[in-house]
């Protein structure tokens, strides 16, 4: 406990991490109470109002079908962050989980599950997406599961390497000499020890997550209108920006504010949690 | 050396098989029939007919036959043909190939003009206000959706400052010029987050380098900060910059999907995204195939550079 507070406290004297935090959580607030704070309701078409640029009324200005652009990059924070938090928590699980496997288990598994996870990662990860998005549907869930897939490789690769540098410690060693079971020995010794790396991993990940679902969007293969989504609104933005730039410009700008405030904090936890890089 | 480069290179086999399948497994899982998408929706087909086009498109045998005639034909050196426009699939790639590899080209040599300046100054001020702001600024550039900056480019350089920037794509070939004057704003979209990632690479390898022994030695001879920097620190600094920007080559190489689309670009990114449509396998099995094979090279390729240039480093 005292480790974890250290780390906070060092954490919190960071000031771009902490900065980078208070991004996130704005983000975080914005997206649940975005039909509290939302102006307008983002899919409701106001006639007479197609692409009129910012106004008190619409701070932000309208889409083409008169739509309010502010309260539609609101609502699009709910999108973004739900798929890009749960597509992130199956990375982990799938990643970590056949990582710590792969780590712990003999040399023939060890290979199996590695040259797997090679294969997906050496398959360009947008297509990837695009393939499972393709074959199943697009379908938030299936979005979800897409970039989930996408990035396991990585967190596989982070764990294992890990596992294989902890595993030999000699205190791990003794606790296996006195009998201690895989199981144990994974919840004490090991998983408690190559959390760091991880940590890292998911906030990188999650800015990454991000960028792959507005991309997938933009390309028509993620949400699908009319659910307000970043990077549709950008996508459909396209064939009327030089008559209403602000229609293209504050989604954008609202990705690229939430994936810095990711990184900051991954950059932060970096800082913190590599006793290297110190 | 030698072993080692033997060792990894055969495991780089059973990686690229797996790729294949996979690639193969999930053309012909995606809903849409070929021949369907081929013939449209206005034509119905007669049996005989139907079964002519998949004698035609290889499709009249189990699907495991496919797979392998398809490897087979890839073992031989033959890619297949494309089913869309009926040209071998190599022919297809011959021609989007350059294309790719000049836009990768140019945002390589643009994020290295970007990365490389910020970073040696970041890392020589330390701890100052001019490297939070460096850190901050590739951060910044590492957050940009590359889309976003695509789309933002063209709007800025079609509406506000038409200086002919944004136009019609014209091969290298027939007018270098006017190709490089339409490959700026590509690049540039596609440099952004290279550079934001090579300036990290610059700067905490060449912090790295400077703590090391020697650089007390060249600093204590009296010699200039700026030969010190340059001459001593920064040839072996630049080793771990080189692997990123290898990796980032072989990855653009195979084509960017969002930013040809957006610029029109007929590059390896646009012809996969189009054939994934139609359903030209071929053309799909081979390019993703032909990128993976890219991509595990290169990275073998940065490990046994790795090796070469410092001699400390073995694998055995």
């Amino acid at each position: 406990m005292t480790e974890r507070r250290l780390l906070l406290r060092r954490l919190s004297r960071h000031s771009l991490a902490v900065a980078g935090g208070v991004i996130v959580a704005a983000y975080v607030l914005l997206s649940m109470l975005a039909p509290v704070l939302s102006p307008h309701d983002p899919t409701r078409m106001v006639p007479g109002q197609q692409l009129s640029g910012p106004s008190v009324r619409f701070p932000f200005g309208t889409d083409e079908y008169g739509r309010d652009v502010l309260s539609r990059v609101i609502h699009g924070s709910r999108v973004s962050l739900t798929i890009a938090i749960l597509s992130v928590a199956i990375a982990v699980s799938l990643g970590t989980g056949l990582g710590v496997a792969a780590g712990m288990s003999g040399r023939q598994m060890d290979n199996v599950i590695m040259r797997a996870m090679d294969v997906l990662f050496a398959f360009p990860a947008i297509l990837l997406a695009l393939f499972v998005l393709a074959i199943l549907g697009p379908k938030p869930q299936h979005v979800v599961l897409a970039i989930g897939l996408v990035f396991s490789p990585q967190f596989a690769r982070v764990t294992r390497a890990a596992v294989l540098t902890v595993k030999h410690l000699t205190y791990v060693e003794a606790a296996e000499a006195m009998g201690a079971t895989t199981a144990r020995l994974l919840r004490r010794h090991i998983l408690p020890n190559i959390s760091a790396p991880v940590i890292v991993q998911v906030s990188v990940t999650l800015s990454l997550a991000i960028l792959t679902e507005s991309a997938l969007s933009f390309l028509g293969l993620g949400t699908q209108p009319p659910a307000p989504s970043w990077g549709s609104m950008l996508s459909a933005s396209r064939r009327f920006m030089e008559l209403a730039p602000w229609v293209a410009v504050f989604p954008g700008v609202a990705i690229a504010v939430v994936v810095l405030g990711f990184n900051l904090v991954g950059d932060g936890l970096r800082d913190v949690l590599d006793p290297r890089l110190r | 050396m030698l072993r080692y480069v033997a060792s990894r290179l055969l495991a780089l086999v059973p990686v690229l098989v797996g790729v294949s399948i996979l690639v193969f497994l999930l053309m012909r899982l995606i809903p849409g029939d070929a021949i369907e998408l081929f013939v449209g929706t206005q034509i119905e087909l007669t049996q005989e007919q139907r079964r002519e086009l998949e004698r035609i498109f290889g499709m009249d045998i189990p699907v495991h036959q496919q797979y392998l005639s398809w490897v087979g034909g890839l073992l031989q050196g033959d890619l297949g043909t494309s089913l869309r426009t009926g040209k071998a699939v190599g022919e297809e790639i011959a021609r989007r190939l350059p294309v790719s590899a000049e836009l990768a080209a140019l945002a390589m040599v643009m994020a290295l003009g970007i990365a490389l300046p910020l970073g040696v100054l970041s890392a020589v001020r330390r701890g100052t206000r001019v490297d939070a702001a460096v850190r901050v600024g590739g951060l910044i550039g590492l957050s940009l959706p590359g889309f976003w900056l695509a789309t933002m480019l063209v709007l800025l350089f079609s509406r506000f400052l038409p200086i002919g920037l944004v136009d019609r794509f014209v091969p290298l070939s027939e007018d270098p010029l006017h190709n490089l004057k339409i490959m700026l704003l590509p690049s540039l979209s596609l440099a952004v987050a290279v550079a934001a990632v090579l300036m990290r690479y610059v700067r905490s390898s060449l912090l790295e380098v400077l703590g090391q022994d020697y650089i007390r030695t060249a600093r204590s001879k009296g010699l200039r900060d700026a030969v010190v920097v340059g001459k001593h620190a920064l040839k072996n600094a630049i080793i771990p910059v080189i692997t990123v920007l290898g990796i980032y080559f072989g990855y653009l190489l195979g084509g960017t999907v969002v930013v040809e689309e957006i610029f029109a670009i007929p590059g390896m990114g646009r012809l996969m995204l189009y054939a994934i449509y139609q359903r030209d396998y071929p053309i799909v099995q081979t390019l993703v195939l032909l990128s993976a094979l890219t991509f595990v090279v290169i990275n073998l390729m940065v490990d046994v550079m790795y090796a070469l240039v410092d001699p400390r480093i073995r694998y055995d």
